[in-house]
């Protein structure tokens, strides 16, 4: 178990911009990617705002390659762009790839697509069922994905909620740790839907307006969607190819809040064992900077700020959460935080809480709200979510 | 890395649940696919719950329950469901309501029910576990994902893991699963019954022989979009290799068949190859076909090596056997997604 594990690829797509120097661009420039949605059908297109990617199906089925006729979940789509991207940027071999190991993370997989059928289906209306409801399962985007790239090594998808993702890069560095494999595609994928926006609403946690993480007066999140994969080596396999280290991971852990279905315990516990399982794996490194799941909701923020308060105490690193950005992107959150991060460790730059008026104070310091260029070594990213599904991911330099 | 089973339990359209009848009677399928019997959900559950939870949640909770019985603080390593589709009942009712309310007032609760994780959260929930918690919604690897991620932990040092593959048929998804075709007979196979299935099936795991030790997992291994027959093969020697096993030592094969042409030809051809002579068992006349099934194969094979004894209406071909000292589970979804899976005695 004393394996290394790189990351040598990276890949994105979110309502910041299509690949990784967009989103960079945007992060640096403190321009969130909140809007009324322009691609999702809903009734609320007036009522409330998205982190919505800018492009439409057929844009990305052209960008891709596909027939725009061809019925292919956003969902898909959004992970084709973004691990495209991650092998490319890795300059893995197609020969390289064909055993690499694909763990996928979503929380609605092919949802968007059934859901529009489903209203037909009731009805008892004609339904092409095949192009309604094929894609519908998690696994199906990730079978789509891993064909489309070429990674046939074994595919693993995992469904955690909003933790879906940070969890697949956890589990393919345990793999590559236990020596189960060289290299693996890990991330996450999911896209708007009407069934997650109208969950939400009737949990009654979104803020109509663009959303302000740990403010005081924060009123809820907003939903986003993206996709963003890591590639993962081994130490061999790095060195066998001479491939571009862009981090290592260091530390990751996983527990359960066991306290509600949707809510966050009030002292952060889950979160709390999920950091010290991570802090331990990673040997108690300091850390230099938290991006936290900070979703904007006022249960979370406060939770998870408890939680963090009680693991680091005086020694509190500088934090923030890129939500209002972004939008929680749920099943894809973990992987496009670990971006982030792992952007954070390259340009030595922190990307801030955006529209903070009054902080909370629950955390001795406030987070910080404008970039901060600074030598950045280590990062936490947490993700929080629903089954109580607790997950924190540590990257270094 | 070895898994001792330590307890097993499932519920499917026989009577698996209990130890006292298990697999004696054979209930006739009225249902047109292998309906699961539901247990008085009451005997386990306080009747709020039982009357709140979702069918697919209270059969998790009602076959994790039943394993954790085998473990004195009640409180598992690690949590770790397969589920192809997930939570149907409550994704199909949250659906409905938004058709027709259309996106209105809706209560939370079937959107609150509806995650693929709902299962593991809730029986951690119940139990108070913190520990590692993770759900596999992967297609025809949803169970083995869950069982890699098991091994994986033992392994690492972790223990007491309870793991399990569960899925669910809502009337909603019968229909449409019937119009994509999938999971359903063609009347080719070896048995005239429905093919889709549901069912829950839980195993409870460490990595050293306890005295309620049932089985052993010697190893699995899964095989994706391989090109040919002789690629399953290959993989199915080089698991025997890794764990030192010989062909000639296996007792039994417990093969996926399904009832379709199709798939059913694939476990044929390993029958006139690899497992040519050996004892061939089916499972799914039990379980039915759904994409954690083969989570009841391994359940069957585990009944098969503690009690030393073949079920009833399970025998395809070879000779009926008395002793069991290693079983294959091998397994297949739409020659996409392969595994193989053995077992033996402690």
């Amino acid at each position: 178990m004393t394996e290394r594990v790189y990351v040598t690829g990276w890949g994105i797509i979110s309502a910041l911009g299509n690949d990784i120097e967009e989103n960079l661009h945007a992060l640096k420039n403190k321009k969130s990617g909140i809007s009324s949605p322009l691609f999702l059908k809903t009734n609320y297109a007036n009522q409330k705002v998205v982190g919505e990617v800018k492009l439409s199906n057929n844009d990305l089925k052209k960008q891709l390659g596909f027939e725009v006729s061809k019925t292919i979940s956003r969902t898909a789509l959004l992970g084709m762009i973004a691990a495209k991207e991650s092998i490319r940027l890795s300059g893995l071999s197609s020969n390289e790839l064909h055993s690499a190991l694909f763990f996928n993370g979503t929380s609605v997989g092919g949802m968007d697509v059934s859901e529009v059928h489903y209203k037909a289906f009731l009805e008892g209306e004609e339904v092409n069922y095949k192009e309604a409801f094929s894609g519908h399962d998690c696994g199906h985007s990730t079978e789509t994905i891993a064909n489309y790239i070429g990674a046939l090594g074994e595919t693993s998808t995992i469904s955690t909620a909003c933790s879906s993702s940070a969890n697949t890069i956890m589990q393919a560095c345990r793999t590559i740790k236990g020596g189960k494999a060289e290299v693996a595609i890990a991330g996450g994928t999911d896209a708007l839907s009407v069934f997650t926006l109208n969950g939400f609403n009737s949990l009654k946690i979104l803020d109509d307006h663009p959303c302000k993480p740990f403010d005081k007066n924060r009123k809820g999140l907003n939903l986003g969607e993206g996709a963003a994969y890591l590639v993962l080596e081994s130490e061999r396999s790095v060195r066998a190819r001479g491939a571009n280290v862009l981090g290592e991971v260091i530390g990751y852990g996983n527990a359960n809040d066991a306290y509600h279905q949707t809510a966050s315990s009030p002292q952060g516990e889950g979160a709390l064992n999920a950091m010290r399982k991570a802090m331990s794996v990673a040997d108690d490194i300091s850390i230099d900077y938290i991006n936290v799941h900070g979703t904007g909701t006022g249960n979370n923020d406060m939770s998870e700020s408890m939680a963090v308060n009680s693991l680091f105490k005086e020694n509190m690193p500088l934090y923030s959460s890129t939500k209002a950005y972004t939008g929680h992107t749920l099943g894809a959150a973990g992987a496009i935080e670990a971006v982030f991060s792992l952007l954070s460790l390259r340009h030595n730059l922190l990307f801030p809480c955006l529209r903070v008026d009054t902080p909370m104070d629950v955390i001795s310091q406030p987070p910080i709200f404008d970039v901060v260029e600074k030598e950045v070594n280590t990062v936490m990213s947490n993700s929080l979510g629903f089954g109580g599904n607790c997950s924190a991911l540590i990257f270094k330099k | 890395m070895k898994a001792y089973i330590n307890a097993t339990s499932s519920i499917s359209s026989q009577s698996t649940l209990n130890e006292e009848n298990y697999l004696e009677e054979w209930i006739p399928i009225e249902a047109d696919y292998h309906k699961a019997v539901d247990p008085n959900y009451r005997d386990f559950l306080d009747p709020k719950m039982a009357r709140r939870m979702a069918r697919i949640i209270k059969m998790g909770v009602v076959t994790s329950s039943k394993c954790l019985e085998e473990l004195q603080n009640n409180s598992p390593g690690a949590i770790i469901i397969g589920t192809g589709l997930g939570c149907l009942q409550d994704t199909a009712k949250f659906l409905k309501d938004i058709v027709e309310t259309e996106e209105g007032l809706l209560s939370p609760t079937a959107f609150i029910q509806s995650t693929h994780n709902t299962i593991a959260g809730q029986i951690a929930l119940l139990i108070g576990c913190t520990n590692h918690n993770f759900t596999y919604a992967n297609r025809g690897f949803s169970f083995e994902n869950a069982l890699g991620d098991a091994l994986l932990h033992l392994e690492e040092g972790n223990n007491d893991i309870l793991v399990g593959g569960i899925d669910e048929v809502i009337p909603e998804t019968n229909v449409i699963l019937q119009k994509l075709g999938c999971f359903q007979s063609d009347n080719g196979g070896v048995t005239s019954s429905p093919s889709l299935g549901e069912g829950a099936t839980m195993f409870l795991m460490s990595s050293h022989q306890k005295e309620n030790s049932l089985a052993v997992i010697q190893g699995m291994k899964t095989l994706f979009k391989p090109n040919s027959e002789e690629e399953v093969i290959e993989s199915i020697y080089g698991l025997l290799v890794e764990v030192g096993v010989e062909i000639n030592q296996i007792d039994g094969v417990l093969m996926g068949y399904n009832n379709s042409k199709k798939d059913d030809d694939k476990y044929d051809q390993l029958v006139s190859s690899i497992f040519q002579g050996k004892s061939i068992y089916q499972f799914k006349n039990i379980s039915g076909e759904y994409f954690t099934a083969s989570a009841f194969g391994c359940h069957l094979a585990t009944k098969m090596i503690a009690y030393q004894k073949e079920y009833p209406q399970t025998l395809v071909s070879g000779d009926s056997k008395k002793e069991f000292e290693y079983i294959v589970v091998y397994n297949h979804f739409h020659s996409d997604y392969h595994s193989v899976t053995l077992l033996s005695k402690c």
